[in-house]
């Protein structure tokens, strides 16, 4: 992005309104041929008119990296999109594709009727509503697996019993809430589909700012800009948690960002951090920080300070709730932020652009936005009280998953950083790995680990050889299916249990097994672990007396490291079909390869 | 800004047009992309731009520049 839009992007986030989206919108028009990003498509089916998301949505998916075409059903032709195989629907090739439908338009009753049906009617009603939902769901199923979004329905403003409402078996607002609930239990029931919290946002902005009935009965377009916006950025959310957008790593400034004052000059008694106001504030967005690191965020304190000092608060003052030990790496010294921000990358290995930097310094915030600009940059202004939001309005740290394993974050990247002090006294890289006593134990997928896999192929960018998503539902699919096999593995050293760090879906066919996808997480990277996976999986091919093993290699912007992943591991390119590069190995042919020495192969796979 | 450079820049940027292109008689018939998805956006950039609510009557009316600037008139805009 150029500096001048960038700063426009910045402005447009200060004092948002429609039309300076629409000013934005225009100059990424003009822009589009020259900008590199990352194109995405994405269709809406409706039943009333979105097209005033359109510029909003384009300008926020924009600031997340991405290039966004649209493509815009008909009012009334959902089904026969959804249904019929050849349309243009179908042929635009949808990257993520939003249902959404406005109630009043598939229900009649709900404003004629509702507060005097029956409960059997009531039920009814619901059903019929989400069955017509899942014939739509099915319908795209048997087609393409790409990710739907279906927006839930906001409560009604006016309801006919009126104070009595939520204190009767009639009640309306009791009918939306069900009917909100067998939507999410709909999307459940097929893979890769999310519900949108349409609901929240109308409370959140209050009913009465985000309905529009005079624009509702002349034109169809419910939503005022005061909806318009949180909902373009909601939409902006789910993208960049389906695309491997999400962000890592929180690294903090400490000096009015995380206590009130400055610990050189206040002390340790004088800052705030807890009691009463300022003080309270800074408490409560360590607090919320804490939580996201116990959601799987790691952090990192980058500041400007006499270490022992702020080594001091972290370990001597009683009402921090942030400790030395949440932290994963700690540079509190003299030298530029940029410089910090770039190392911290290095000895964690995650990229730039998983990371997020807050500071309530403008200079420094400036400084590390244009050093690195790859980093998402937040500049905490004004009242402490606003500083725990930040850290949630923008769904940063938004994923899809969420599992026990993530609170072990934090001990998981320690352990890493011992090893590489291991590393630094051991003569040769050999010896370290082998000082390290290294055990893998290979599984298939099962109901256990089937979160796992499926976070492992939505987070993995970089040692990932096709980067194709899925959902627990694919994933338990596809453990029922005979035809595929899935294989985890996790290891672990005499430093730590890694985990579940690397995971493959491989497809049988007649002759031949095709791997399908394969990917670890990059801080298991460097051991070799890798090519003993392969070569597990290569054996597991010719047990089931395959002929042929093919790999498959699609290029991204992050995954440069795999390219020559299979060629290292004497496959043969033989094909390349699109993006797609074919890799091949003969099983016919004596290519029994030994795993690396210094791994420890224990294989469960009954 | 007066309310008339105001009200060009916002029909420039609906349009995706320069302020220059406008002048007393722009209407659908001489702006290729004022068709009813962005009268639509027009709508909403006015009403939020100028803080007014127009009528449904005088949505449809607005059709060209200077029935803007009556219409504008109307709702109690100096320009």
């Amino acid at each position: 992005m150029d500096s001048e839009l960038r700063s426009k992007f910045k402005d447009i986030g200060k004092v948002p309104s429609y039309m300076s989206y629409l000013g934005l919108n225009n100059e990424i028009e003009k822009l589009k041929p020259s900008i590199e990003k990352e194109r995405i498509k994405i269709s809406f089916l409706r039943n009333y008119t979105v097209e005033p998301i359109l510029p909003i949505l384009k300008c926020e998916l924009f600031k997340s990296g991405f290039l966004a075409e649209f493509y815009l059903s008909d009012f009334d032709t959902i089904a026969s999109e959804t249904l019929n195989t050849e349309n243009d629907f179908y042929d635009f090739n949808s990257d993520l594709i939003i249902l959404t439908q406005w109630l009043r338009l598939l229900s009649e009753k709900i404003t004629s009727s509702l507060f005097k049906m029956s409960e059997k009617e009531r039920e009814d009603e619901t059903l019929r509503i989400i069955n017509q939902f899942r014939l739509f769901l099915n319908g795209i199923r048997a087609n393409c697996d790409t990710p739907i979004i279906i927006n839930n329905f906001p409560l009604p403003k006016h309801v006919v019993l009126g104070i009595l409402d939520h204190q009767t078996d009639y009640s309306e607002r009791k009918w939306y809430n069900k009917l909100n609930e067998s939507l999410i239990e709909l999307c459940q029931e097929i893979p890769n589909v999310y519900c949108l919290n349409l609901e929240a946002i109308f409370n959140s902005v209050g009913i009465e700012n985000a309905f529009e009935s005079r624009k509702w009965e002349s034109s169809k377009s419910p939503f005022t800009f005061s909806a318009l916006l949180p909902l373009a950025k909601e939409y902006d959310k789910y993208m960049r948690a389906i695309f491997g957008k999400t962000k890592k790593c929180l690294i903090l400034d400490c000096d009015n960002t995380l206590w009130g004052g400055v610990i050189g000059e206040d002390g340790i008694d004088g800052i705030k951090i807890g009691g009463t106001y300022p003080g309270s504030s800074f408490q409560f967005f360590q607090q919320q920080i804490l939580n996201l690191n116990h959601r799987g965020i790691i952090l990192a304190v980058c500041s400007k300070n006499n270490e022992q000092d702020v080594i001091d608060v972290f370990e001597n003052h009683e009402q921090m709730k942030l400790r030395l030990s949440d932290f994963i790496s700690f540079k509190v010294n003299w030298e530029d932020k940029a410089t910090n921000i770039q190392s911290i990358a290095n000895e964690l290995n995650i990229g730039l652009d998983s990371i997020v930097f807050m500071d309530d310094s403008e200079f420094e915030c400036d400084w590390v936005s244009t050093q690195l600009p790859e980093v998402t940059v937040l500049h905490l202004e004004g009242e402490p009280v606003n500083y725990s939001s930040r850290l949630f309005e923008e769904g940063y740290f938004d994923s899809l998953s969420y599992i026990e394993a993530d609170k072990n974050k934090t001990d998981m990247y320690k352990a890493e950083a011992k090893r590489k002090q291991l590393h630094s006294n051991a003569n040769s890289y050999e010896e370290y790995l082998k000082s390290l006593d290294l055990h893998v134990n290979i599984e298939k997928g099962n109901k256990k680990n089937v979160d796992r896999i499926s976070q492992l192929t939505q987070k993995t960018n970089q040692f990932n050889l096709t980067t194709k998503r899925y959902t627990p539902g694919q994933i338990e699919e596809l453990i029922h299916n005979n035809d595929y096999d899935i294989f985890t593995m996790q290891a672990y050293d005499k430093v730590a249990d890694l985990g579940i760090i690397a995971s493959s879906i491989i497809l049988h066919q007649d002759e031949y097994s095709v791997i399908d996808s394969l990917m670890m997480s990059c801080r298991a990277l460097g051991r070799g672990l890798e090519n003993a996976f392969l070569t597990y999986i290569i054996e597991s091919s010719k047990k089931r007396n395959k002929k042929r093993i093919r790999g498959v290699y699609i290029p991204t912007n992050k995954n440069k490291q795999t390219e020559d992943f299979y060629k290292k591991n004497n496959l043969k390119r033989v094909d390349q079909i699109e993006k797609q590069i074919i890799w091949e190995l003969d099983l016919t042919e004596n290519t029994s390869k030994n795993y690396p020495n210094w791994i420890t192969i224990n294989a469960n796979n009954n | 800004m007066t309310n008339q450079d105001k009200l060009k820049q916002i029909l420039a940027s609906v349009f995706n047009i320069t302020v220059e292109e406008i002048t007393n008689d722009s209407s659908p018939d001489t702006i290729e992309n004022w068709d009813s998805l962005n009268h639509l956006n027009l709508v909403l950039a006015l009403e939020e731009e100028f803080e007014i609510n127009f009528t449904e009557e005088q949505t449809v009316e607005i059709l060209n520049y200077e029935l803007l600037v009556i219409t504008l008139r109307e709702q109690g805009i100096d320009i």
